[in-house]
């Protein structure tokens, strides 16, 4: 699900796009149907790395876990103003075994590390610098909040962490808390590349 | 959402950030739609209670939703300030131009003039969260040599007040488009102006495409002054102005911004106290009297005339550019005008941000401005000239080229991404601005801003 990467790919997108804008109508959106439970065992280099030393690989983080993924760039203030809010869901959920994490998309790691430690971040970091892994995800633009259940799939995408996005996980975790599915889930063969 | 360029007073964080709200990645896809299962059914959250509690509960448990969300949910229990901001300005430009009586007769005269202009802003949203407002609020303290009302009367400088009172109330029916009211007032000594305003806007393709419209209405109702500085009743004029806009996300850092605007006048659209030199006036009482001033009570000037009606056009083309690695963002202007006044301008500006550690970023631009100056400028006009025949010696409409360089610095009290704390900033700048007719401008600011979480 890799698509259109390089020079090519972009300029096709801005021409799409201006081609969308000057007739408004009969624009659809391409969508992807997104399922990363096969994902998960991907063995290629487009997993994100830890951004600060020491976190563990993306993969290990969210395997057999329900699990938020908030894409986010230090350039961008929509997700300046999310990021409080997946600090405080980290804080709310994080002991019922939500797994909450943020990639930052795009360069400069280095400004995204000290921009982390400003806001006062403690869950676990990730950089995906080319875009190969949001773009796996479809989550091509940010910020945009994936809820992702134990096997994989993902359950909800939003652009921002919202009532629905908190009702999607407290129901994947009351899933988790009612069935016994946890320990086959956990079972899930992940591989992340890079990890 | 995105948003369409505002004043430097509003964009205080991240440059680009203020400008691309989202942002679409690479890819061959246009844009992607949203989820894939969405639980967010009554039922699936009585489901779910036994997890979460009760999250329409209104106690403020961890686990809520307004816990977790702050104030961002539309049940906010009451209306809240969501930022100040304030702004002084000093205004000191220098320069002569042949409209002016503060000088000999047939020009140029003095356009000295200053102005301190305090700004003052406060954003309001209500309880329920469609509805937002801002409030602004300017007072501006002008002495001048003569390019105001009272120094039709009098050369020397003297204090003249200004006030304005502007509001946008901004409703957003849907996260994706929102309807604004823009509504204000001005008052001066011999000026008053009534202005409102309808604006919609709506952004497509996952905000990556942003078009708006707007309509202005201004009316200005004013005493009719002559260059001798009687008052010869009041007088109006009436602008319609209408705004199309588009903002385009063409990339991850790239935005494009293109607007056009359209705006009609009708009434008097001179100032009159501004004024031509009649070149063949008689010159009894003029210089024969030493207890008169010659510039103001002698017949050798003439109020200028405008036509009744103007129409202006003005497209701006503006390209935005965010360099990750080195956090600095530059943007790329030029706009082109011409109304029928035979007036045509082009400008082009170029400025750079460039983040200075986490907490500062400084600001620099320069403009070059070029225009050809209204059909009817002249220094002098004859006295066999037709009271009804337009003319102007004002140097705002003469043929001239322009230059500005300026720069700020914006200082982060509060970090811009704090978790539990607005943004809080002080700023200051420096402008300086150049024509090639001699006139200049010094322009410095201080500014205070303040978010609330």
């Amino acid at each position: 699900m890799n698509m259109g990467h390089g020079v090519a790919g972009r300029v096709l997108q801005g021409l799409a796009t201006v081609a969308c804008v000057g007739t408004i109508v009969g624009c659809h959106p391409m969508v992807q149907p997104m399922n990363v439970e096969a994902d998960l065992g991907a063995t290629d280099s487009s997993w994100p790395q830890p951004l600060r030393p020491g976190d563990p690989s993306l993969g290990t983080r969210i395997a057999g876990h329900v699990a938020v993924l908030d894409f986010w760039a230090t350039w961008c203030e929509p997700c300046r103003e999310t990021i409080p809010k997946v600090i405080r869901l980290a804080d709310a959920y994080g002991p019922e075994g939500l797994v909450v994490v943020g990639v930052h998309v795009g360069r400069g790691s280095e400004s995204a590390t000290a921009f982390a430690e400003d806001a006062g971040i403690q869950y676990p970091l990730y950089t995906d610098e080319d875009y190969a892994f949001s773009d796996r995800f479809g989550a091509r633009s940010v910020p945009t909040v994936l809820v992702v259940a134990p096997n994989g799939s993902i359950v909800h995408r939003s652009r921002e962490l919202d009532a629905e996005v908190l009702a999607a996980i407290r129901e994947q975790l009351t899933h988790v808390k009612n069935t016994d599915t946890g320990a086959a889930d956990k079972s899930t063969p992940i591989s992340p590349g890079g990890a | 959402m995105l948003r369409r360029p505002v004043e430097a007073v509003v964009a205080a964080i991240d440059v680009a950030a203020r400008s691309m709200v989202a942002v679409p990645f690479v890819g061959g896809i246009l844009t992607v739609s949203h989820g894939v299962t969405a639980a967010s059914s009554p039922a699936d959250r009585s489901v779910v209670s036994d997890v979460s509690g009760d999250p329409n509960s209104t106690a403020e448990t961890a686990k809520s939703d307004r816990a977790i969300l702050g104030t961002s949910e539309r049940e906010a229990d009451k209306s809240r300030v969501e930022d100040v901001r304030v702004r002084m300005t000093f205004f000191d430009q220098r320069g002569f131009g042949y409209q002016s009586k503060a000088g000999p007769p047939e020009g140029p005269g003095s356009e000295r003039l200053q102005v301190w202009q305090v700004l003052a802003s406060v954003g309001v949203r209500q309880k329920d969260e469609r509805f937002s407002h801002r409030i602004g609020f300017a007072a501006d303290v002008v002495t001048a040599a003569s390019p105001d009302a009272l120094d039709a009367v009098s050369s020397a400088s003297r204090w003249n007040e200004a006030f304005t009172l502007n509001a946008t109330s901004r409703f957003a029916p849907e996260r994706d488009r929102a309807w604004s009211l823009q509504y204000g007032a001005h008052l001066e000594e011999h000026w008053r102006t009534g202005l409102g305003g309808l604006g919609y806007e709506r952004s497509l393709f996952e905000d990556n495409t942003v078009i708006a419209a707007s309509v202005n209405l201004i009316y200005d109702y004013f005493d009719d002054l002559d260059p001798r500085g009687e008052n010869d009743g009041q007088t109006q004029r009436f602008t319609l102005n209408d705004n199309l806009g588009l903002t385009q996300v063409l990339s991850p850092t790239t935005l494009l911004v293109a607007n056009y605007g359209l705006t009609f006048q009708n009434g008097t659209l001179e100032n009159g106290w501004n004024s031509v030199y009649v070149s063949d006036a008689p010159t009894y009482g003029c210089t024969d009297d030493p207890e008169q001033i010659p510039a103001y009570d002698c017949d050798n000037r003439r109020r200028e005339n405008f036509p009744r009606t103007r129409i202006r056009h003005a497209v701006l083309v503006q390209i935005n550019q965010h360099i990750p690695r080195s956090r600095t963002t530059l943007k790329a202007l030029y706009r082109f005008y011409a109304d029928d006044f035979g007036l045509n301008a082009h400008t082009a500006e170029g400025q750079i941000f460039q983040w200075l550690g986490s907490r500062v970023y400084a600001r620099l631009n320069y403009r070059y401005h070029v225009q050809t100056g209204v059909d009817f400028f002249t220094t002098s006009i004859s006295s066999l000239l037709p009271e009804s025949e337009p003319a102007t010696a004002d140097s705002d409409l003469a043929r001239f080229r322009a230059h500005e360089v300026g720069g700020k610095l914006v200082f982060y009290i509060t970090p811009p991404h704090h978790a539990t704390r607005g943004a809080q900033w002080v700023d200051i700048g420096y402008r300086r601005y150049q024509r090639t007719d001699g006139l200049s401008m010094n322009v410095i600011s201080i500014g205070f801003a303040k978010e609330f979480e």
